[in-house]
This record gives structure tokens, C-alpha cells and sequence, in this order.
């Protein structure tokens, strides 16, 4: 395997996540949330939003309103729903709880190593 | 000069380079592939063609026409769609690409006017047939010439029935190759070698005659 499928595939399950967490701050557009994802390289190409979005949509955890704008067609503007919020809960703790278990066991290993 | 198109994309209108489109277009067929025949395929594949339409006019700025550095770059930030499930899930990959093996591509019977002597009927014949090389083809053409003279007859009736390959999505479909985008785009690439070879020889050719 390689390494970079072993990062991919980190990046990959914190992603919902990551989604989650952007639409709970704010209501946002495809572009910004990808924009945000990138700059953290949480995602290598923007084709990889889009099935998710709407994944996610068709669960119910987020939603989206048209919105007209200045220039081209109306955006669909995302937010996240309750039901989203819920998850979004339930991800972080695991998120954190997992978070500390492999930080913790990494340490372990360094003072092994020395 | 080059011939363009007006698109919608995805809701908005622009203007495109011919060959530019043709690679847009695969592109988007693959899309489709990927995405198969669900009930949200649709709108995920609008979306994603709203998106590529902005980076498009981004990638444009003040320019009217966009050409194929502009659907190239677009394409690269989107993404293959193999690119998109990052895992490199290799089950569904593995899949798709037995897929692809399997599926079958059905040639056309185009005269291929990239190898030809006089129409190129004879080396569309044998791309249709997939016979090596063309010489054989010929020769029978003056084989049933020189005996009786029906191969000129049968030579002009085929190269009135028989349409030129013309573009790139023609050509790969006379030689029976899948029509994808990494195809099309080499055939693309070797139309434009084509092209500059010949802006080489003819660059060649004045410079010859002013000395």
C-alpha cells in the first residue's frame, strides 16, 4: 500500500466531518467549502465535494436554498440541518476520542524508540 | 483559425474552441459513466458542470473564446473521476476497468484521410478490418482494376458513400479504440503535430525561397 492511499484514506473519513463543521459556522456555496477544504488539503480534486453534498443532502443532514446572484445562474446555498447537527456531535467525540487514542499510542512509541 | 462552438454549461453560455469542446464533452461523458443512472446523478453532474463553467471563465479572464489550456485546467482541478473516491478503492476500480476491457467498441467505416493516397478508402477499409497495412487493400483495388476495371468504379463509388474521418472522435472510432478522453486528446495532440509539422515545412519552404 501505498502512502499516499494510507493519507487518502485518513483524509477521507474526517471529511463528512470537516463539511459538517464549515456549515455549522456559516451557510456556504459549493466553491467556498471546497476553497476551505483545499487551503487545508483535506481534498486533492473539487470532484470529490460534490457526490458527498449531495449524499449528504439526500440523508437529510444538510439542506440547500437557491440563491440569485450577481453574475450566472442562482447557487445553491448549503446549511446544515438538525439532524446534521446531531451527527456532527457524534462524529467529534469520536473524532476527538480516536484523535487522543492515536496521538497517545504515537507518543508511546517515540519514548520507546529513545 | 479555429472553429467554435457555443455551449450551455451547466446554465451558462460560452463560447469554445471546437477541439477544446470535444475534450469537454468526453469529459463529461465519463462523468457519466462514473455516475451510472441514478436519480441524483443529474444534479450532481449539473453541479459539477456549473463549477466547471466558472473555472473555465476564471481560467479565460478577459479572453472571449475559451480554448483547451482553459478545459484542461479545469479538468485538472475537478478531477478524474477515478480521482474521486481518494481511497484508491481498488475493488470498484478494479471493476470498472474490467469493465471497460469488456465493453465493446463498434467500429465505423470512415475514409482515413490522415494515410491516404487518393481519398483514403483503401486505409479506412483496412482500419475497419483491422489489417495492418493498407498495401494489401491497394493492391487489390489494382488487381480488380487491371483485370476489368471494376476497381475504379467500386474506388469512386465508396469514396461517395464512405465520409472522411474528421474529427478525433471519428478517427477513434474508425480504428474501433474506446472513446475517451485520454484518446481524444492524443489524437488532439497529434493533429496539432500534424499541424506545426506543416507550419515547419512551409516556414522551411519560404525561407528557401528568399535565399
Amino acid at each position: 500500500m501505498k502512502i499516499e492511499n494510507i493519507k487518502a484514506q485518513m483524509r477521507k473519513g474526517v471529511l463528512e466531518l470537516c463539511v459538517l463543521g464549515l456549515l455549522s459556522k456559516e451557510t456556504m456555496y459549493p466553491s467556498d467549502i471546497i476553497r476551505n477544504l483545499k487551503e487545508n488539503d483535506l481534498i486533492v480534486v473539487e470532484g470529490t465535494m460534490y457526490p458527498l453534498l449531495n449524499r449528504l443532502t439526500k440523508d437529510g443532514y444538510l439542506a440547500y436554498n437557491w440563491v440569485e446572484s450577481n453574475s450566472g445562474p442562482p447557487r445553491k446555498y448549503y446549511e446544515i440541518t438538525s439532524k446534521g447537527e446531531e451527527l456532527r456531535n457524534e462524529l467529534a467525540k469520536s473524532w476527538s476520542a480516536l484523535s487522543q487514542t492515536v496521538n497517545f499510542s504515537n507518543s508511546l512509541n517515540i519514548s520507546e524508540n529513545e | 483559425m479555429n472553429k467554435i462552438e457555443y455551449i450551455n454549461l451547466g446554465g451558462i453560455p460560452l463560447a469554445i474552441d471546437l477541439d477544446a469542446s470535444e475534450v469537454l464533452q468526453s469529459y463529461l461523458h465519463e462523468l457519466d459513466d462514473y455516475f451510472g443512472k441514478s436519480d441524483y446523478a443529474d444534479e450532481i453532474i449539473n453541479d459539477i458542470e456549473l463549477r466547471m463553467a466558472e473555472l473555465i471563465e476564471e481560467s479565460m479572464g478577459a479572453r472571449k473564446v475559451a480554448n483547451m489550456a482553459d478545459v484542461q485546467k479545469a479538468i485538472q482541478v475537478m478531477g478524474r473521476p477515478e480521482q474521486f473516491d481518494q481511497s484508491g478503492d481498488s475493488s470498484t476500480s478494479h471493476a470498472r476497468e474490467h469493465q471497460r476491457e469488456e465493453a465493446e467498441y463498434r467500429r465505423k467505416l470512415y475514409r482515413d484521410t490522415d494515410d491516404k493516397m487518393i481519398a483514403g478508402v483503401c486505409s479506412g477499409i483496412s482500419a475497419y478490418f483491422d489489417i495492418n497495412d493498407p498495401i494489401w487493400v491497394r493492391l487489390a483495388f489494382v488487381f480488380f482494376t487491371i483485370t476489368g476495371g471494376a476497381g475504379v468504379l467500386l474506388y469512386i463509388i465508396l469514396w461517395a458513400v464512405i465520409p472522411a474521418a474528421k474529427t478525433s472522435i471519428d478517427r477513434l472510432r474508425m480504428k474501433g479504440e474506446p472513446i475517451d478522453l485520454q484518446n481524444i486528446e492524443r489524437m488532439v495532440e497529434k493533429g496539432i503535430d500534424q499541424i506545426s509539422d506543416f507550419a515547419d515545412k512551409v516556414s522551411e519552404k519560404i525561407s528557401k525561397k528568399k535565399w
